[in-house]
């Protein structure tokens, strides 16, 4: 793939390139040609998008469910706490590019090997949250609820879990963020997402395609930072309510 | 409100002792809590109080002796059914932050698997009982609450289901003093019409003695030092250490406890305008008391006549003095005595239920009405464990 990038380069290279039409703005490579952005919108960023949107939900969707089964028996018993955050704390450090690197010879150039390591990369966030958001919840709280004949299993989905909401939406917020800036590359796997565009623009020297792939990521992930905000506000309304003064 | 029977509790020589410590927190406490009864489990801390408290409804688990409910041991039931049969308020309350005022209170009815409507009628029936108002409360957050009424919605959630035993934990020991001496006064006019049985700790003696039916004193080490009616523990402390631990102050305490209706007034000189003096003042002479009480035509005192001022044929208001503060017949005696000091005159003027005279009180009376009591209850058993079950 980035063998095809390059000859296209070098064949372009000597003349104004010509990306598939437009006008003027095209031909001077001015900084961004709504014409050719709107001409590509249906063919390359569209479906770069919504690949991009699957790619972030699957990574977080999965990081979720791994981190929260995690959460639960670290909470329930702590001694499972420190090898799950050595694990995962490993696994957030390492280089996203050496990552796939060590995963292709497993996985191969596939959707599989993006989303194991997005995933990876979801995961401390996500734990640590959880289990904070858990245990703090008030002692007397839990001692209330265990007065009045809550059984744990009613304690955790009534009262400890709705009131780790908070700090549970805090860490999806910024796991989410968190893929969809690192989904973009991705595409030195697959030609898929975001990072697809960009990727392609970077050896030439023509701006629209570069920008619009940029901007819409970030567009994406402030998007997303928005979307779980509201949630947030809209799940817990008893957090923002205080006695008036 | 609907009715439960009250449950009686029996501790039979129940024993906790917490893992790595050499001697018992609650060493074989035997007492018995007649149903309806409020019974006051009080100590200094480390008394293992909170934990014979949380012994009953098991957050605290324990190996020797037993306890029972209407007969049944604790160990017996279920723990998470004995626990929804068991009001339990704490001092931090605990309400969920999560869960509205009604959200809170239909925790245990929701558990139990009620209708709907009738955790909803509930709801509001006791957000009314506890002196909120249900249209503007039951909707609220408790961060939306001040810590009165955030304990109020405690007690609340507590009788939601109707239980017939309440536990609690120092339940007011958090709040202000004026707040707290509030819900003192609810709690005891709310338990004289839902008389429940309630086990309630505190390490305020003076709480004890103002909401207790009976005390229990335990002393450090779990070790019941007495079990007895309030009155009694101040009247005979059974050792230095009950004495000590109810304050010097206990004669002025056990004032505190009764009521001018608990003592019968001496009969007061008393005249109507108009009433033959020389009369009047022979009633005076024979109650040796230096003034007389004017009465009206409903038997009311209105005005004082000191007796040397009583100088015409017939009664009249020449010469009078106001009337001044008078006992009602449920002023305590501590109030009465306070108002005699502060009054000229060793007698006070105590009126009924209607505002009709009476009689006297004086401070001699007072006295001697504690004084017969005490005398009284020299042969009762005020040990250690008089209930201790063989």
């Amino acid at each position: 793939m980035t063998a095809a990038l390059g000859t296209k380069v070098a064949a372009a290279a000597p003349v104004i390139p010509n990306f598939g039409g437009g006008g003027t703005c095209v031909r001077q490579n001015k900084l961004f040609c709504w014409d050719w952005f709107s001409a590509h919108w249906g063919d390359t960023f569209q479906p770069a998008l919504l690949d991009h949107i699957k790619l972030t939900l699957i990574a977080v969707g999965i990081g979720f469910a791994i981190s929260f089964v995690a959460a639960l028996v670290a909470y329930r018993f702590a001694r499972f706490e420190t090898p799950f955050s050595v694990f995962s704390g490993i696994l957030y450090t390492i280089p996203s590019a050496a990552l796939f690197q060590l995963l292709v010879p497993v996985t191969g150039l596939t959707t599989t090997t993006v989303e194991i390591a997005l995933v990876s990369y979801t995961l401390l966030i996500l734990f640590r949250n959880i289990v904070v958001g858990l245990r703090g919840v008030p002692e007397d709280v839990r001692e209330a609820a265990r007065g009045m004949g809550l059984t744990r299993r009613q304690t955790l989905l009534r009262v400890e879990l709705p009131l780790a909401v908070p700090a549970i939406l805090a860490g999806v917020q910024v796991a989410t963020v968190t893929v969809i800036s690192l989904a973009t590359i991705a595409a030195f796997i697959v030609d898929q997402g975001l990072g697809s565009p960009i990727f392609k623009a970077i050896p030439t020297t023509f701006n629209t395609e570069f920008i619009a792939a940029g901007a819409l990521t970030t567009g994406l992930a402030l998007a997303a930072y928005l979307l779980i905000a509201v949630a947030q506000r809209l799940l817990t309304p008893w957090a923002r309510r205080a006695r008036p003064a | 409100m609907s009715r439960t029977t009250a449950a009686e509790i029996v501790f039979r020589e129940a024993t906790k002792t917490y893992p790595g410590q050499s001697s018992p927190a609650v060493d074989r406490l035997s007492l018995r809590v007649a149903a309806g009864e409020i019974c006051m489990l009080v100590g200094p801390s480390g008394g293992g109080k909170t934990t014979a408290l949380k012994m009953i409804n098991r957050l605290i688990d324990f190996e020797g002796g037993d306890i029972e409910i209407d007969g049944r041991s604790v160990r017996s039931l279920d723990v998470t059914e004995l626990r929804r049969g068991i009001g339990y308020v704490i001092q931090q309350i605990g309400l969920f932050p999560h869960m509205t005022v009604a959200g809170n209170i239909a925790t245990v009815p929701r558990l139990l698997g009620w209708e709907k409507q009738r955790i909803r009628e509930r709801g509001r029936e006791l957000i009314a009982l506890v002196g909120l108002d249900p249209d503007r409360d039951a909707g609220r957050y408790p961060a939306e609450l001040s810590g009165g009424q955030r304990q109020r919605i405690g007690l609340a959630r507590a009788l939601a289901a109707d239980p017939p035993l309440m536990l609690m934990d120092e339940p007011f020991g958090a709040l202000d003093p004026i707040t707290r001496d509030r819900l003192q006064q609810e709690f005891l006019a709310l338990q004289a019409r839902i008389q429940k049985t309630v086990v309630f700790v505190t390490h305020d003696i003076d709480e004890a003695i103002k909401m207790g039916d009976r005390i229990a004193i335990l002393r450090g080490g779990g070790v019941l030092a007495q079990y007895d009616t309030p009155d009694r523990i101040l009247a005979q402390p059974v050792d230095d250490f009950v004495a000590q631990f109810v304050g010097a102050d206990r004669g002025l305490k056990r004032l505190a406890l009764r009521r001018l209706r608990d003592i019968r007034p001496i009969p007061a000189p008393a005249a109507r305008l108009g009433d033959n003096a020389q009369a009047a003042k022979a009633k005076v002479r024979r109650a040796g008391f230096e003034r007389l009480v004017l009465i009206d035509e409903e038997g009311r005192p209105t005005a004082l006549l000191p007796v040397e001022r009583l100088a015409s044929e017939r009664v009249s208001e020449e010469g009078a003095e106001p009337l001044g503060a008078v006992g009602t017949p449920d002023m305590p005696l501590r109030d009465a005595l306070s108002v005699m000091l502060s009054q000229t005159g060793s007698h006070l003027v105590v009126v009924d239920g209607a505002g009709r005279l009476a009689g006297l009180v004086s401070a001699d009376l007072i006295s001697q009405e504690l004084a017969s009591e005490a005398l009284d209850m020299g042969d009762e058993p005020t040990s250690a464990a008089p209930e201790r079950v063989a």
